[in-house]
C-alpha cells in the first residue's frame, strides 16, 4: 500500500491526521506531511477511512 | 509543439502547465497571471485565511513550482488567432498551444457603488478585508451563495455583526434545494447571523445598503457575492463564448483547433448531460486543467466524466455537492445527512450536510446513474 497526497487539492483540513495520527501531520507551517508514505497492512483500515472521510479527495490509496 | 501558452495563474492553469511538463520534458511552458503572486489555492480566502488559522504562504501551489515558468503581472488583452498571439500587457507572446485558464470575476452592479463596497476574489482582496474587520463590525453580505455564506460565518467568527441580503427566498437558492437549505440558514441563525431572504437592495444610502422595503441596513463594509462572470472579455471576439458560460468548450476541453479552456472561464460539456455544465468547484478547476493540458499534447483525447464535487466550510459544518443538485431538481431528503436530487426520474445529484464519510458511497451511486461507471 502507497499513499499519495495531492498537495495542490489538500487544504490541511487535518481529518486525517485525526484518523490516523500516526501517518499524517499538520505542521506548523501549515502543510499536510505523510509520514509513512508505505504503512503496513495493518494501518490500512485507518488510511482508507482517512482517504474517504477527506473533505476535498486529496488522499489516494495505490495498492 | 513548441511553445504553451498558458493564460491564467489559478488552480486550473497551474494544474494544466505540471500536466504538460510531464508529457513533454522539452515543451517550452509559459503561465502568465494578472496578479503578482504565484498560483496559489483560493478556497481558504473566505475560510481559513479570514480567520487567520491559514498565513498567506501556505495558501501557494505546492507541487513541482519549477516545471513551467511563471510570469506574474502580465494580463492578457487579445488574441490573434491567425497568428498564433496572445496580446498582453507586456506584448505579443505567439504560441503553438494555448490554455485559456483565466477564471472568473465577481458581478459587481453600478447599484451597489459605496466606499463600503467590497467584492473578494483574490488574496489581496482578503487580506484587505481582514484588516478591516473589528468586533462590532457592521457587515452587510448581499447574495446567500457559497461565498456570502462562507464570508458570514468567517467574519461572524472575528466579531463581526453580520446580516445576509438574499433576493431569493432561502439561502442557496441555485446550488441546493429548499430542504438542505433550511438546514444551512438553521446554522447561520443559530450562530447569531441575521438573515434576510426575499430582500432585495434598492439603493445604496451614506450608511449602508437600502432594501425595497424601505429598510434601512447601517454597514460598515458591504460584501457583494452574487456571482461571478467567467474573465474573457479579451478573448470573446477571437473564440465562441457566451457571458455567463465562458469559453464554450466540448467534452476534451477544445475551444478551437489548438486552443482548450479551463475551470472558471470555461464551460465544457459532459457526456452525462445534453447542456453545458457550468461548474464552478475547486475540483472542476483542478480536472479539467490537467485535462485540458493531456488533450493538446496527446492522442486519443480523454473526456471530463468526473461526478462534479464541491465544497464549502461554515460554522465548523461541511457540505458536499456531488453532480447537479439545484433550485429546478425534485429534491428528496434520504436521511438527516443526505439529500438527492433527480431530474425527469433521473439521479443527478447530492447535497451531503456533515457526511463525509458517505461521500464515496454517494458518489458511486450517482456515477452509476449517469452512465459514468467504469
Amino acid at each position: 500500500m502507497r499513499i499519495e497526497v495531492d498537495f495542490d487539492k489538500c487544504q490541511s483540513n487535518a481529518v486525517c491526521q485525526s484518523i490516523a495520527p500516526s501517518i499524517f501531520e499538520v505542521r506548523d507551517d501549515g502543510y499536510l506531511y505523510v509520514l509513512d508514505e508505505e504503512p503496513s497492512n495493518d494501518l490500512r483500515d485507518l488510511v482508507e477511512r482517512a482517504a474517504r472521510e477527506c473533505p476535498t479527495q486529496a488522499i489516494t490509496i495505490v495498492d | 509543439m513548441r511553445r504553451l501558452v498558458i493564460v491564467g495563474a489559478g488552480l486550473a492553469g497551474h494544474r494544466a502547465a505540471l500536466e504538460a511538463r510531464r508529457w513533454d520534458p522539452n515543451l517550452e511552458i509559459i503561465v502568465v497571471g494578472a496578479e503578482a503572486h504565484p498560483p496559489y489555492q483560493r478556497p481558504p480566502l473566505s475560510k481559513g485565511l479570514l480567520l487567520g488559522s491559514v498565513r498567506p504562504e501556505r495558501l501557494r501551489l505546492r507541487s513541482q513550482p519549477d516545471a513551467y515558468e511563471h510570469r506574474p503581472n502580465v494580463r492578457a488583452v487579445g488574441l490573434d488567432l491567425a497568428e498564433r498571439a496572445v496580446e498582453t500587457s507586456g506584448g505579443p507572446l505567439s504560441f503553438d498551444g494555448l490554455i485559456v485558464a483565466t477564471g472568473a470575476d465577481p458581478v459587481l452592479p453600478p447599484l451597489f457603488a459605496h466606499p463600503a463596497t467590497r467584492t473578494l476574489r483574490t488574496v489581496d482582496d482578503a487580506l484587505a478585508l481582514r484588516a478591516r474587520i473589528t468586533p462590532g463590525h457592521r457587515v452587510v453580505a448581499i447574495g446567500a451563495g457559497f461565498i456570502g455564506l462562507e464570508l458570514a460565518s468567517s467574519l461572524l467568527a472575528l466579531g463581526a455583526a453580520v446580516t445576509v441580503v438574499e433576493a431569493e427566498e432561502r439561502v442557496l437558492p441555485r446550488a441546493v434545494g429548499p430542504g438542505a437549505a433550511a438546514i444551512v440558514a438553521s446554522w447561520h441563525e443559530h450562530h447569531g447571523v441575521t438573515l434576510r431572504t426575499t430582500a432585495s437592495v434598492a439603493a445604496m444610502a451614506p450608511g449602508g445598503p437600502v432594501l425595497a422595503d424601505g429598510t434601512e441596513l447601517p454597514a460598515d463594509t458591504v460584501l457583494v457575492g452574487i456571482g461571478v462572470r467567467p474573465a474573457v472579455g479579451w478573448v470573446a471576439n477571437a473564440l465562441p463564448s457566451d457571458p455567463r458560460l465562458g469559453l464554450l468548450a466540448d467534452e476534451y476541453g477544445t475551444v478551437v483547433d489548438g486552443v482548450a479552456a479551463a475551470g472558471d472561464a470555461a464551460t465544457w460539456r459532459h457526456p452525462a448531460w445534453s447542456a453545458p455544465v457550468r461548474s464552478e468547484h475547486f475540483e472542476t478547476a483542478a480536472t479539467q486543467g490537467v485535462l485540458a493540458a493531456r488533450n493538446l499534447l496527446c492522442a486519443p483525447r480523454e473526456a471530463w466524466r468526473d461526478v462534479p464535487f464541491g465544497w464549502s466550510d461554515q460554522h465548523g459544518h461541511l457540505i458536499q455537492v456531488l453532480g447537479v443538485p439545484g433550485a429546478d431538481a425534485e429534491e428528496e431528503r434520504r436521511n438527516e445527512h443526505t439529500w438527492a436530487y433527480y431530474r425527469n426520474g433521473r439521479l443527478e445529484g447530492f447535497v451531503l450536510l456533515d457526511a463525509a464519510e458517505d461521500l464515496v458511497d454517494r458518489r458511486d451511486e450517482l456515477a452509476r446513474s449517469l452512465g459514468l461507471s467504469e
